[in-house]
């Protein structure tokens, strides 16, 4: 990692206008502002507007384009979402309540972990499809409100990042996708760094009272995206302008396994690689969820379970498909893994070295899902906008109900087609990569790879079989119970 | 941090402010019409909704069960997701209280199919009916 950096990749922060809006000390929370405005008008929408899910601001800008062009953004550039993230801003009302309270305090230790955010992410995957959230504005702008309060009443009562780093469900998506982007903030010298007795980039700029990484990342010691919310803050409170948002190969941090300020490896971390399995096999659980062969799923396991709702139902197919199918899958390839390189590592081990190279195929499973979303209803702001408009008081036109996809329908398939055969590019090269990197020797590690080779092979016929089905648009009457 | 602070309390302000201005104006516009006792019902053809060209038949009838004629019918189908294209559809004429209306299942899954009528008399009602399209 250290001898790339010799080649000083482009960095974005000294593009025009690009590099000097981001080097502007108050981007992020004009980028925030923005945001907070528009998701207090989503807010009031999904809470006052029309209930109806195609025709509110909340249900429109959420599950169509915040989830189409955050992956879209990890894809082409980075975290940026969390750059200009919203949630931020009345963070900023927790710090100032912990502060008249008494003063924050550092999470414990015990809690130092991603467990919660993977608890938290199963649970709203269930919740997603128990109650219909998609159809559901006022539900969705609940959600939203409770996200705003839980980052206060968190930061209230922490110090740091805590909410970011230990909680935030969107954040590990965001933090999983950005392992796929194309760019990175690092150092750009490291002998700089060497030098550099004040450590502004983590302990924050004394001269100019900028904080550093409240995610607790070094600037020195940090390799890739994880955990990197995009703040600059580190950027901002550098005396020797020392770090850049820079280009990369995308994946390319998850081929070897050093030690990440903050993280330690990701080696010897359940929690992490837990975290990735439940977010590589989440997105084929959401996909799945809005096809045509979920509703006789379903139905059937009513029956075999003699229910009538389907709370039990949903318990079991997430319970099987986040863990007990991953569970079995990774278990075996492990043991494949061990059998055909040696046993030099023990099977827990390997999975939670491997797991990483799964990644990218997930990643590319979520676009190939929110993409669909995204590309047939991104026009749809524009009538829900100006119904929003008219309803408000304003003259905005006719709503344009006509408008909704930007491209044609033929096109779909073949582009959830590519982003799948990126994402298994992408993961095959990494689980070579992997193996290279554990192994040295080229054909022990082909012969690790191969296990991990044939997972993705299915894990991808699996993806493209889900994309192939008609997609359906579930909603509240689903099994018409 | 003067300059922090200020920019806070101003961008406060402004949220709130906007808030307020949209919120009046959603309050008076969201007054609901007056609702007459007339009765809406709708059946589909064929009867198992698919995707493609399918019929709405809409049955008005007054309080005592009498089919009302030549009233307007605006109808909209709405997925149960956002980012679907709604269809549109109007019938005028009817015979004995029913009016048959062309209409496209754009896709398969949840729909509400919103029926609003205007009597010849002026007199309005909408009714939201959910369909299953496979």
């Amino acid at each position: 990692m250290m001898s790339s950096r010799s080649f000083a990749p482009a960095d974005l922060l000294t593009w025009p206008l690009i590099g000097s809006f981001l080097r502007w000390r108050y981007a992020r929370r004009t980028m925030q502002a923005v945001l907070l405005v528009a998701t207090g008008f989503i807010v009031f929408d999904g809470l006052l507007g029309p209930q109806q899910a195609p025709k509110n601001l909340a249900t429109v800008t959420a599950w169509i384009h915040y989830r189409g062009l955050v992956v879209l953004a990890l894809l082409l550039v980075g975290n940026l979402f969390c750059m200009a993230c919203p949630f931020m801003l009345p963070r900023e009302v927790g710090r100032w309540l912990g502060r008249r309270l008494g003063g924050q305090v550092n999470v414990p230790r015990v809690l130092r972990h991603k467990w919660i955010a993977v608890a938290l992410l199963i649970l709203f995957f269930i919740a997603f499809e128990l109650f219909n959230l998609w159809a559901s504005p006022w539900l969705t702008a609940w959600i939203i409100v409770a996200y705003f309060l839980s980052a206060i009443v968190i930061d209230t009562f922490f110090r740091g990042a805590a909410f970011c780093k230990y909680v935030c469900p969107l954040g590990q998506f965001n933090f999983m996708g950005s392992l796929a982007s194309p760019t990175e903030i690092r150092v750009r010298q490291t002998d700089v760094c060497t030098a550099c007795r004040t450590k502004d980039c983590i302990a924050g700029n004394r001269q100019t009272g900028q904080r550093g990484c409240e995610l607790w990342l070094f600037q020195p010691q940090k390799v890739g995206n994880m955990d990197c919310t995009f703040c600059l803050d580190c950027v901002y409170a550098c005396p020797r302008d020392n770090i850049g948002l820079t280009m990369r190969l995308p994946t390319a941090e998850l081929w070897t396994d050093p030690r990440r300020s903050g993280l330690g490896r990701f080696t010897r971390r359940w929690d992490l690689a837990a975290l990735m399995t439940v977010l590589v096999f989440g997105a084929y659980l959401n996909a799945f969820g809005m096809i045509s062969p979920v509703y006789v799923l379903e139905r059937q396991l009513m029956a075999w379970l003699n229910v009538q709702t389907e709370a039990p139902v949903l318990l079991l197919i997430f319970t099987v498909g986040l863990l007990v199918i991953p569970a079995i899958l990774l278990t075996l390839t492990g043991l494949a893994t061990r059998w055909l390189a040696g046993p030099v590592e023990s099977v827990g081990a390997i999975i939670r070295r491997f797991v990483y190279a799964l990644v990218p195929l997930g990643f590319g499973m979520w676009l190939a899902h929110y993409a669909f979303h995204f590309l047939t209803g991104a026009l749809t702001l524009i009538p829900v906008s100006q119904s929003f408009l008219n309803d408000s008081g304003f003259n905005a036109g006719e709503p344009q109900w006509q408008l909704g996809p930007i491209v044609p329908f033929d096109w779909l398939f073949p582009i959830q087609a590519v982003l799948l055969y990126l994402g298994l590019l992408g993961s095959l090269v990494a689980a070579f990569q992997i193996g290279m990197s554990q192994y040295r020797r080229r054909h022990i590690a082909l012969r690790a790879f191969i296990p991990w080779a044939i997972l993705l092979m299915l894990m991808l016929a699996a993806a493209l079989w889900i994309m192939f089905q008609p997609m359906e648009m579930r909603g509240t009457i689903l099994l018409g119970v | 941090m003067f300059l922090t602070r200020r920019y806070y309390s101003v961008f406060l302000l402004m949220v709130l402010a906007a808030w307020l201005v949209a919120g009046c104006g959603r309050i008076q516009a969201g007054q609901p019409d007056t609702t007459a006792e007339i009765n809406l019902s709708l059946a589909v053809e064929p009867e198992q909704p698919a995707i493609g060209p399918a019929e709405l038949l809409i049955t008005v009838t007054d309080a005592a069960g009498q089919p009302i004629n030549n009233a307007t019918l605006d109808i909209e189908g709405n997925m149960t997701h956002a980012g679907m294209v709604p269809v549109f559809a109007q019938a005028e004429a009817g015979e004995v209280g029913r009016y048959r209306v062309p209409f496209v299942w754009t896709m398969g899954g949840d729909w509400q199919v919103t029926v609003a009528a205007t009597l010849p008399d002026g007199r309005t009602t909408s009714a939201q009916f959910p369909v299953t399209v496979q």
